[in-house]
This record gives C-alpha cells, sequence and structure tokens, in this order.
C-alpha cells in the first residue's frame, strides 16, 4: 500500500495546487505531462513487480516440486537429513549445440579451382554431465569432400573426469591433440577467420600436417601462483597411422604410442598474455606398399605459441617444427610452419590480418602431394556479428605457391556466414 | 507565489523518484554470495574473476563449483558483465560455448530468475556461488568480501562503473 499510497497523494498534492487563475496555460500543460509521465512509470514499475511475483511463483513451485520428489524415495534416510537441492543437481541431460557455415569463393589467377558456392560442415556436438565430476562429449560432422561427396566424421567422443582443477582425466574415443594453443576447432564460428591457418589444416581432405586428432588418454590441469597461471597437458595416444590422413581409433598399427607434454603460463603481470609449448613424440608405423615408406619413422613436433588477447584485442603466433626420421632412407627431414594473427574488435565488426608460411622438407615420404609445397599466405579480412550466433566473415587471401618453377600465384576472395545453434 | 509551486513540485518529484527507483539506486552494487557454510569469507577480485569464468572450478577443499548466474536483463547481472566478465551478453555467450566446445566447461552456468531465487538456491546448496543485489542480503546467505571490501564500503569493485 506504501508505494502506491504515496504516489496516490502526490498526485493530490500536485492536481490541487493552486487555483487556476494563478497558473499559466504552459505551466499547465507541465503537469499534465508530468502527470503522465508518472502515471507510464507507475504501469512500467506494477508491469516489473508482476514479472517478479511470476518469477517467484514459478521458483518456488519448483523447489516444492523438487523437495517432494526427493523426499519420496527416501524413506530409508538417516532421520533428520533434509533433502537438499544438491542431491539432484546432476541428473545426467543431454545438451545439444551445432555450428554450420556456408560460403561463397572467387578464386582469381589459378587454373584449377573454380568460383563456388561452398557448403561448409555442419557440427552437432552433444553433452552431458554424468555427475558434477564427469561429463562427456560427442561430437559428429557432416559435410562435403572435394569430389562433392557427402561426408560424415565421427570427430570426438570423450568422457572427462574433473578430479580437480590440478588434475583433468579425458579418456577419449577421438579428441583434438592438445597442441599449441588450441584457438582452432571445428566450427568457423568460433575462430576469427573464415580458413583455418595452414598448419592447423586438418590431416584429411584439407591436406594438414599436424596429427589434429588423437585417440587415447589425456590429463590436464591448472594451477595458480602468485606471479603467475600455469597449464599442462600430458597424454598418451596411438599416434599416427600409416599416412597422414589415417587416425587409428580401433587399432595401432604399431605397439609405439605417441606422447605429447603441452605446458602453457599466464604471467599475471600482463593480463592477457599467454605463452608456452610442446613437445610431440611418436613412432609412425612403416607403409610396405610404398616402396619410400617400408620401414617406421620416428616423428617428433616441437610447438611454441605467444598470444595476447583482450575483450577487443587478438594478437596469435604460434610455430611447429615437425621432424621425421625415417628408417627407411636414413635421412631426417624438418618442416616448419608457423602463423601470426591479429584483430581488433569495434564493436561487431573485426578486421583481422593474418599471415602463414610452411617450408615442408623436400622429399619426406610421409607428407607426399599435395602437402609437398611450400607456401607463403597473406589474409585480409572483416569479420561482422550481426548478432550473437551469427558471423559474417569477408575475406581476401594472397597465397604464394612454390610447387613448381612457374608462378603459382593464388588470390581469392570469400565471404562466409557461420552460426551456432 | 511561483517559489511556493515550485518547490511543492520539486518535493512531490523528490517523493515520487525515491519511491520508485530505491531498487535500481542500490542494485548497482552486487554482492557475491556463498552458502553460511562455505568456509571462505573473503577472496580477491582475480580469484573470483576466475571463479565467474569458470577458469577455477573447484574450492580450496576439492568441491566443485557451483556457479549461478541470474537471467539476462537483470541490473545485477548487468554489474557484473561489466565489472567481472567487461562484456556484454552476446560476449558472454560466445565465452560460454567457446568453452563448452574447447571441454574447458562440460555445462553453461545455472541461471536463476531472481534475487530471491538465487538467495533460495545458494542456501541450500553448499558449494553453490552466486551473486544478488547488495540491497536484498540476509541471513540465509553470506556476503563475500572481495579484495577486503564488502559491499557499501568504499572501493568495493562490483559496482556499477556509471
Amino acid at each position: 500500500m506504501g508505494h502506491w499510497g504515496r504516489t496516490l497523494a502526490v498526485l493530490i498534492v500536485l492536481l490541487a495546487g493552486p487555483s487556476a487563475g494563478e497558473t499559466s496555460d504552459d505551466e499547465v500543460a507541465g503537469l499534465k505531462a508530468e502527470i503522465q509521465h508518472i502515471r507510464e512509470e507507475n504501469r512500467a514499475l506494477q508491469a516489473q513487480v508482476s514479472r517478479q511475483e511470476a518469477a517467484l511463483e514459478r521458483l518456488e513451485s519448483r523447489l516444492q516440486a523438487m523437495d517432494t520428489g526427493a523426499r519420496e524415495p527416501s524413506t530409508q534416510a538417516v532421520a533428520g537429513a533434509t533433502p537438499v537441492l544438491s542431491d539432484l543437481m546432476h541428473v545426467p541431460s543431454l545438451t545439444l549445440r551445432g555450428f554450420a557455415d556456408f560460403g561463397y569463393s572467387l578464386k582469381l589467377a589459378q587454373v584449377d579451382n573454380t568460383n563456388s558456392f561452398a557448403l561448409g560442415a555442419a557440427d552437432l556436438y552433444m553433452t552431458s554431465e554424468l555427475t558434477d565430476r564427469v561429463s562427456v562429449l560427442v561430437e559428429a560432422n557432416f559435410g562435403s569432400n572435394s569430389e562433392n561427396a557427402a561426408t560424415f566424421n565421427f570427430q570426438r567422443g570423450l568422457i572427462k573426469y574433473w578430479l580437480s582443477d590440478l588434475v583433468r582425466i579425458t579418456a577419449a574415443a577421438r579428441m583434438h591433440t592438445p597442441l599449441g594453443y588450441q584457438a582452432y576447432h571445428h566450427g568457423s564460428w568460433l575462430q576469427t577467420t573464415i580458413f583455418r591457418p595452414e598448419i592447423y589444416l586438418f590431416e584429411g581432405d584439407d591436406g594438414g600436417f599436424l596429427p589434429v586428432h588423437s585417440v587415447g588418454v589425456d590429463v590436464s590441469g591448472s594451477k595458480e601462483w602468485d606471479a603467475l597461471d600455469l597449464e599442462y597437458n600430458f597424454g598418451i595416444f596411438n599416434g599416427r597411422g600409416r599416412t597422414v590422413t589415417e587416425i587409428q581409433h580401433l587399432k595401432d598399427k604399431n605397439d609405439g604410442k605417441a606422447v605429447n607434454l603441452r605446458v602453457g603460463i599466464k604471467p599475471h603481470l600482463i593480463e592477457g598474455l599467454a605463452l608456452g609449448g610442446d613437445i610431440y613424440l611418436d613412432e609412425i608405423p612403416g607403409n610396405p606398399p610404398a616402396a619410400s615408406r617400408r620401414a617406421d619413422m620416428d616423428e617428433r613436433i616441437l610447438g611454441g605459441y605467444l598470444v595476447y588477447t583482450t575483450d577487443r584485442v587478438e594478437l596469435l603466433s604460434e610455430l611447429f617444427h615437425i621432424f621425421h626420421d625415417d628408417k627407411t632412407s636414413g635421412e631426417e627431414f624438418s618442416t616448419v610452419g608457423l602463423y601470426v594473427q591479429g584483430s581488433y574488435s569495434f564493436g561487431r565488426w573485426k578486421p583481422y590480418y593474418r599471415f602463414d608460411r610452411l617450408d615442408v622438407a623436400n622429399g619426406d615420404p610421409f607428407f607426399t602431394a599435395p602437402r609437398d609445397q611450400d607456401r607463403l599466405k597473406h589474409t585480409l579480412g572483416l569479420r561482422w556479428d550481426p548478432f550473437a550466433w551469427n558471423a559474417i566473415k569477408f575475406e581476401y587471401s594472397f597465397t604464394d605457391l612454390k610447387r613448381t618453377p612457374q608462378d603459382n600465384d593464388e588470390h581469392a576472395l570469400s565471404v562466409n556466414s557461420s552460426y551456432a545453434f | 507565489m511561483r517559489a511556493p509551486r515550485l518547490a511543492r513540485l520539486g518535493g512531490a518529484l523528490v517523493v515520487l523518484l525515491s519511491m520508485g527507483r530505491p531498487a535500481l539506486a542500490q542494485a548497482r552494487e552486487a554482492a557475491v554470495i556463498v552458502n553460511p557454510a562455505n568456509p571462505n569469507d573473503s577472496m580477491s577480485f582475480q580469484e573470483l574473476v576466475k571463479i565467474f569464468k569458470q577458469e577455477k572450478q573447484t574450492w580450496e577443499d576439492g568441491k566443485k563449483i557451483y556457479l549461478l548466474v541470474q537471467e539476462a536483463g537483470s541490473v545485477e547481472r548487468d554489474v557484473v558483465l561489466k565489472t567481472i566478465y567487461r562484456m556484454n551478453n552476446d560476449g558472454l555467450k560466445s565465452l560460454w560455448l567457446g568453452k563448452l566446445f574447447r571441454e574447458e566447461i562440460a555445462a553453461f552456468p545455472h541461471t536463476v530468475a531472481s534475487n530471491e531465487g538465487m538467495k533460495r538456491f545458494v542456501s541450500q546448496v553448499p558449494t553453490a556461488i552466486g551473486f544478488i543485489d547488495a540491497a536484498m542480503l540476509d541471513a540465509t546467505v553470506k556476503a563475500l568480501r572481495i579484495d577486503g571490501k564488502l559491499p557499501g564500503e568504499p572501493g568495493y569493485p562490483l559496482k556499477d562503473p556509471e
């Protein structure tokens, strides 16, 4: 009563002011406008109170229902033990999310590609909390290959045990190998640019170099100190298959397991700065049908990253050095890939630039055509997020391919709409 | 004659404003609340940011932190967005989605619709942490000191910078 009573009283005071003879027309009009304003404000407040009361009623109903549900089966509960919401919080439920994208690329001065609309990948991932410390994630990807055939890929399937911030165990049918800064996953909506860096291309149709997917176990965690935060990953995987594209889901072709250690730090002195590195060791099984790949090959990947990110700035730089000790030829091959990327957000607009460089070892029998080409690539683009779940990107790229003596420069204009749902 | 009349009008407006806007005025400070059984009485602002961004997900005793946030549109959420997350609602959605996809979190934080709902939840869940309008604090929950400050004290960091 107090609020509305006082409001009414004030209105009466206002309306019962001096006689009309003392009041000019302007003052009357002003008072009327003020009264109208107050009435509108009161209506808004009433609506707000109604909404809050309704929300409160809903919550109380839910709470009552949950309490009732908890008590019914607990006939053997210890007397006095009151069921609380925490007993009911972790009933597994499935959450389904997805990404997809669609785009058009205009290839300029390039002979082996045509201008194309391109259906990007549609990526679905499902998550569920089994308990407050155990969660699962399954990810599936629908797309097309370069021959326009539809593809379906099981991308990730893992169960994660959250023992503490320091120790989290991921056991996976398949996971993204914890290499580098891990800015890139499936779903181009997540990344600033349309395309992934050259060194991070997927192993399959994309022609990538790194073992982006692995099957095995990974232990990760983080630790805080006064001066810095430390994070780590230590994993054991089946490792590479006989070819770059083969991911060993069910059977490792040799007994040697890949081992990966990644360490990163975030100094508190500069908020947004992160740096780290990793080492990945594997024994790649031989591939006897290929004369140059009869024996196993030792692989050693060294990586490092230095990034600086704030709510507006994104500066990413990563470098990977891939060594192959080929037991068939007795030679060692060394491939280097790096990228540097920068962007700055102006509200919903984000211009960006990336430089990619790949120096592929000559004659490496594991990185055969079309991977056997050095390249430099400059990418200039603009990302626009018209709303939270959609990004439209405009991108120009210039790629200097060095596969043959003649000039193989590529210029491409691309537009892409990516979205999360 | 005009002065008394204007004075009355001014006084009336002051009364009206003081009636209609007290909640908004006080809601510019958000109190961080935990269950009264939670052994923590205070934390640094840096630690608070890590918990709210789910970079830190367990309490010191190893129990999982149960983070609660208010639904979009509440004044308290706006204060937390500006001071802790330093982003808008869209940015926060992107943050959670990215973390979910990178396996850094298992699920989005749970949301509640009101200060009362938040207090009710936190008062029943020993590992929960959330935030409410500082004016709505009562004995059912415990307000944490942030950088040694409670709501209402000078220098309290969860205050709308506007």
